[in-house]
């Protein structure tokens, strides 16, 4: 984890409300892992003081580079999608933890929803040797972004739209317990909306399998020193807060308490 | 001009600048020293303490509002005796002074946490009576002058470590509470903490934090605390250090120019990482922009 200043080598909007952004940094292309994000700051005379945590997507090693989606929320993240091509913008990264998948993994399930695929990609991208199933939920066919990129790295991708426009229609959740039922897989990586990924949790808790989510939650530092970004986490006895930032953003479902 | 003396003489040490980490934006320090050298703070405060174990209030904890920042963290710490034992000692290796920060919900609660800090490596300790976070303690003792007094006469008998107060803007007359420190025995005060405040989602029409309330801190809250440091600093002989919305090294001389002898950073923390090294190393150009040979003949030199 470092501060470093990552130039803008393209800002493109890919879909409604979502931008497409690549960076340069062999830093951060080198050393990211994926789940990890990097806290950003929004340019000096914004009038707005904290950083916006956002995810690493994609790297490319030979050009130094790594790739991030924005969804255009509120006013931070529409002054990060402002910026142009040869901007220098303010970064702390890699920061957090990563969905860590041991060896012997071999059939992975990536499942998202919404804004929440984008680190699945960088999921799928670090581990395509092994065999993986993408499962991208979608509001609507207007939000539908980077499937030929997971295409590249996954032996199927399954898609579902709210609105039933593309793919399946109805709830990516239902896509899972689809497919595990008729399949053999050993783990479930998952990032989207609290709700989906409460269901992803007992899902994979009905059918016994091992499953990483990665949880967002408004954050200060993004390096774990002001205790801003709880999130609730199983005890013994009961529970405790852990940091987004730092302990997370990525943990093992059964930890997590969905109750917020 | 060739060098500049930035040191200032605070609780019988001399600091290597003003410039003093503030507490619960800087953790244990730990953190920070990936990207800067910590020793070159004037003092480190740490995260506020209590005596048990705190997991603090449900999320969200933090947003932000104009030119400031909303928290209401709830005082998460691993308690005193953890402390001691897994976080002092490393703290210690390092050169710098080290504050600190302890909260407790009654007199016999910080007279406990007190005891426990005898004989360790620790500069100073600052009473937090001003957290707005927390149900029972910290700013119940912060808004009575009376309470005030009784818990920093208690503690000041309890030890002779340097004792520092950290005053609650939420109160009517700032004054009152820090003629109180003094009379007690405090050797320094600590102002301004967070002022009480909220944020609200017009749409879904709930509370933005957990909590529904919480502390406002940054460049939105400096006029108000600039004027309670100056306003203070004419009351009372012991030093200040002075905090809210430091966010540059102009900033930062314009606290020492209204009483301060230390400036604490908060909210800075929180944007950069390396926010506390930038802000010395600014106040330093501005005392040689200025033609100011020491920091600390800036102390209490407000012209009016
Ligand atoms: C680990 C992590 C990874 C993320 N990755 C991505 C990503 O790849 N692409 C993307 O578009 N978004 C991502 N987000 C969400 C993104 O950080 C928020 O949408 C963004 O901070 C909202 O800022 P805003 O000013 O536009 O919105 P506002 O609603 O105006 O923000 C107000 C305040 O709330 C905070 N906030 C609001 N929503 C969130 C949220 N969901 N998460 C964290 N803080 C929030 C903001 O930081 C700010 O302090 C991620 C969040 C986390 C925690
Ligand atoms: C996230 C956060 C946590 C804080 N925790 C503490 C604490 O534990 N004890 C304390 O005395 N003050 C605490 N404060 C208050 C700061 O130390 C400081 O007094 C205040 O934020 C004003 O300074 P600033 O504007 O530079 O942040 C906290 C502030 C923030 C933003
Ligand atoms: S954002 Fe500060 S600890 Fe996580």
């Amino acid at each position: 984890m470092k501060a470093i200043k990552c130039k803008v080598i393209s800002n493109e909007q890919i879909e409604k409300n979502i931008y497409k952004m690549v960076f340069r940094s062999d830093y951060i292309s080198t050393e990211a892992r994926p789940g990890q994000f990097a806290h950003i700051k929004l340019c000096q005379h914004s009038g707005l003081l904290l950083r916006r945590p956002i995810s690493i997507a994609s790297v490319d090693l030979n050009r130094q580079s790594f790739t991030i989606y924005i969804q255009i929320k509120g006013q931070g993240t529409e002054i990060l999608c402002s910026s142009v091509k040869g901007d220098y913008m303010d970064m702390i990264g890699p920061c957090g933890s990563y969905f860590n998948v041991s060896e012997d993994i071999k059939d992975i399930i990536l499942i998202g929803g919404g804004i929440g695929i984008a680190p699945l990609l960088l999921a799928a991208q670090h581990f395509k040797d092994r065999n993986i199933t993408s499962l991208l939920g979608y509001r609507d066919g207007g939000q539908v972004f980077s499937v030929y990129e997971f295409e590249k790295f996954s032996k199927q991708v399954l898609i579902s739209t709210d609105d039933a426009s593309v793919g399946y229609g109805g709830k990516i959740t239902d896509v899972l317990i689809d497919i595990l039922r008729s399949g053999k897989y050993d783990c479930v990586l998952g990032c989207g909306p609290y709700p989906m990924l409460k269901t992803v949790k007992d899902i994979c808790q009905q059918n016994d399998i091992l499953c990483q989510v990665s949880l967002e939650q408004n954050m200060g530092c993004g390096i774990g020193a002001c205790m801003g970004c709880a999130c609730k986490i199983k005890t013994d006895g009961g529970y405790t807060y852990k940091r987004v930032c730092k302990d997370g953003p990525v943990f093992y479902a059964d930890e997590v308490i969905f109750d917020e | 001009m060739n060098s500049i003396d930035m040191s200032v003489d605070f609780l019988g040490r001399k600091l290597v600048n003003p410039i003093v980490a503030a507490s619960g934006t800087f953790s244990f320090g730990m953190e920070h020293s990936e990207f800067m050298d910590i020793e070159q703070l004037g003092a480190l405060t740490v995260k506020g303490i209590t005596v048990d174990e705190k997991i603090g209030n449900p999320p969200p904890r933090i947003t932000e509002t104009p030119s400031g920042v909303l928290n209401s963290i709830g005082l998460q710490n691993p308690g005193i005796d953890y402390f001691i034992d897994n976080i002092l000692p490393r703290l210690s290796q390092y050169s710098v002074p080290v504050i600190i920060n302890i909260s407790g919900e009654s007199v016999q609660e910080y007279c406990q946490i007190v005891r426990k800090l005898e004989n360790q490596p620790i500069f100073a300790i600052e009473l937090n009576i001003s957290c707005p976070n927390v149900d029972k303690g910290g700013i119940e003792f912060g808004t009575s002058s009376q309470s005030i007094y009784n818990l920093v006469k208690t503690v000041r008998k309890a030890t002779d470590i340097p004792l520092i107060v950290k005053l609650s803007p939420n109160v009517t007359d700032i004054c009152e509470m820090a003629i109180s420190c003094e009379q007690a025995g405090a050797d320094a005060i600590c102002l301004i903490n967070t002022l009480k405040g909220m944020a609200i989602d017009a749409k879904t029409r709930r509370p933005i934090l957990g909590n529904i309330v919480g502390g406002l801190s940054g460049p939105a809250i400096k006029p108000v605390a600039l004027r309670m440091v100056w306003e203070v600093s004419r009351r009372v002989e012991i030093p200040l250090i002075g905090m809210g919305g430091v966010m540059d090294g102009q900033d930062a001389a314009e606290f020492m120019i209204a009483g301060a002898t230390a400036v604490g950073v908060g909210t800075a923390n929180l944007v950069h990482p390396y926010a506390c090294e930038n802000i010395s190393l600014q106040l330093k150009d501005f005392c040689r922009e200025n033609n100011i040979s020491c920091v600390s003949s800036l102390i209490g030199t407000l012209k009016y």
